[in-house]
């Protein structure tokens, strides 16, 4: 893991508002992610996504108002297409009715816990190596 | 002189038909009544610009490249490897150039982005993200890629770099194929850039790539998007949009001179011999 953090906007001072991060998975894939809150209030990229995969791509862009286009050798198909890709509005009733359903199936979560402690790792990982500059073995912080 | 005829009511076809001034050593023979398959084969024409959706639109290049013409055309004008292949048999069997706006916009991009950076409305830069991409092949991005992109940081940002993080490996192949650096100048701007020689056939078409840009700055942010020919600009108060269709064509038309007269190609405004080698240097030794 290795990343930069910015405070950009003066009246926030400490307060972080950009970061910039990369990640080499274990397989060997490379990741990258920019998250930022220091835009002008009609900027309309809130969420991209782009996966490149030896065989084709996929990509989710709000801007786009394309929920998701897969790119292959043989060509292009836009399964899913939205009026945004966050749908805000249903998203934690969503979470709430899974959380019911896998009490009532007494099954496991489709998202487990340990889902959300490894996107918390992976920022602080981030932040640690943009205050120290150098980079982060996620097993560092276990 | 070269004659170059207009198949399409597309965009840039438009925004030909709409240019009043010199098209230098080039003249134009806009024939509307015409249909696509007779201006395309007509031998008193050197160089087309095919703009025309769909089918009929990669049959025109084919039939134009065919007859050895010079063909201009919107980045994308296959959509599968069996296209591309039509495609490249085409040129073999006629002779003629395939000039499809790939690297152009990659140069009109960087043009218009460091243009809107530089206007004193968008504030101080705070933070510039970079993506060049490529279609699946052989060579290291850092070799092939980086220049360009490195070319284009130095012009948006006077600044020395006092941070250089790397993540690079050949993903796709046995080559360096894909590369995320991140950059922090020495007054604060952070600068992300991947580069990756990862795009599947038709994204967004053989043998192209793309580029896209995203500045912040104080007072605005700037997109540019792949294959959009357009620099967004998100102020507190709004969004304004400016195209570059019509300066896209004109820059297409020399290099269709440049090609109608022998000459070597040229890269574009962004020539890839990087101004800034040490930084160049300094992301190839954190790449080690």
């Amino acid at each position: 893991m290795q990343a930069e953090v910015n405070v950009t906007i003066a009246e926030n001072p400490g307060v972080i508002d950009f970061i910039s991060l990369t990640v080499r998975f274990k397989g060997g894939a490379i990741g990258s992610a920019e998250v930022l809150n220091n835009t002008p209030p009609g900027y309309p990229a809130f969420h991209q996504l782009d996966i490149y995969g030896t065989s084709g791509a996929i990509r989710a862009r709000d801007h786009d108002l394309t929920g998701l286009a897969r790119f292959t050798d043989a060509g292009t198909e836009y399964p899913a297409q939205y009026e945004m890709l966050l749908h805000n509005l249903p998203a934690y009733a969503r979470e709430l009715a899974e959380l019911v359903d896998a009490i009532r199936q007494d099954r496991p979560l489709v998202m487990p816990p340990s889902e959300a402690r490894a996107a918390l790792a992976i920022t602080l990982a981030a932040v640690r190596s943009a205050h120290e500059g150098h980079a982060i073995q996620m097993g560092e912080l276990v | 002189m070269i004659s170059l005829g207009i198949i399409g009511s597309g965009l840039q076809a438009q925004a030909l038909r709409g240019h009043g001034g010199p098209l230098g050593g080039i003249r134009l023979v806009d024939t509307p009544a015409r249909n696509w398959r007779d201006i395309a084969e007509d031998p008193v024409l050197g160089a087309v610009l095919v703009d025309l959706a769909g089918d009929a639109g990669l049959a025109a290049i084919i039939a134009a490249l065919t007859t050895g013409k010079i063909v201009v055309c919107p980045p994308a004008p296959a959509g599968t490897l069996a296209d591309h292949t039509r495609l490249r048999a085409a040129v073999i069997r006629g002779g003629g150039t395939l000039l499809p706006c790939g690297e152009l916009t990659h140069g009109e991009a960087a043009r218009r982005g460091l243009a809107a950076i530089a206007d004193p409305a968008f504030g101080k830069l705070t933070s510039l993200y970079i993506a060049i991409r490529q279609p699946r092949g052989p060579g290291d991005v850092l070799k092939d890629l980086a220049p360009e992109a490195v070319a284009f940081i130095t012009a948006a940002i006077p600044d020395d770099f006092s941070s250089v993080r790397v993540a690079a490996g050949g993903l796709f192949g046995t080559e360096r194929d894909s590369v995320v650096i991140i950059l922090r100048s020495t007054k604060d701007v952070v600068v992300t850039i991947e580069l990756a020689k990862c795009l599947p056939a038709s994204l967004p078409a053989p043998g192209l790539g793309e580029v896209e840009i995203d500045a912040i700055g104080t007072l605005q942010a700037i997109r540019i998007t792949p294959l959009d020919s357009a620099v967004r600009i998100h102020r507190d108060d709004g969004t304004a949009a400016r195209p570059w269709l019509d300066a896209a064509v004109l820059a297409m038309l020399r290099d269709v001179e440049r090609a109608s007269s022998g000459l070597p190609e040229v890269a574009g405004w962004l020539h890839r011999a990087a101004s800034n080698r040490a930084l160049l240097t300094a992301i190839r030794a954190a790449a080690m």
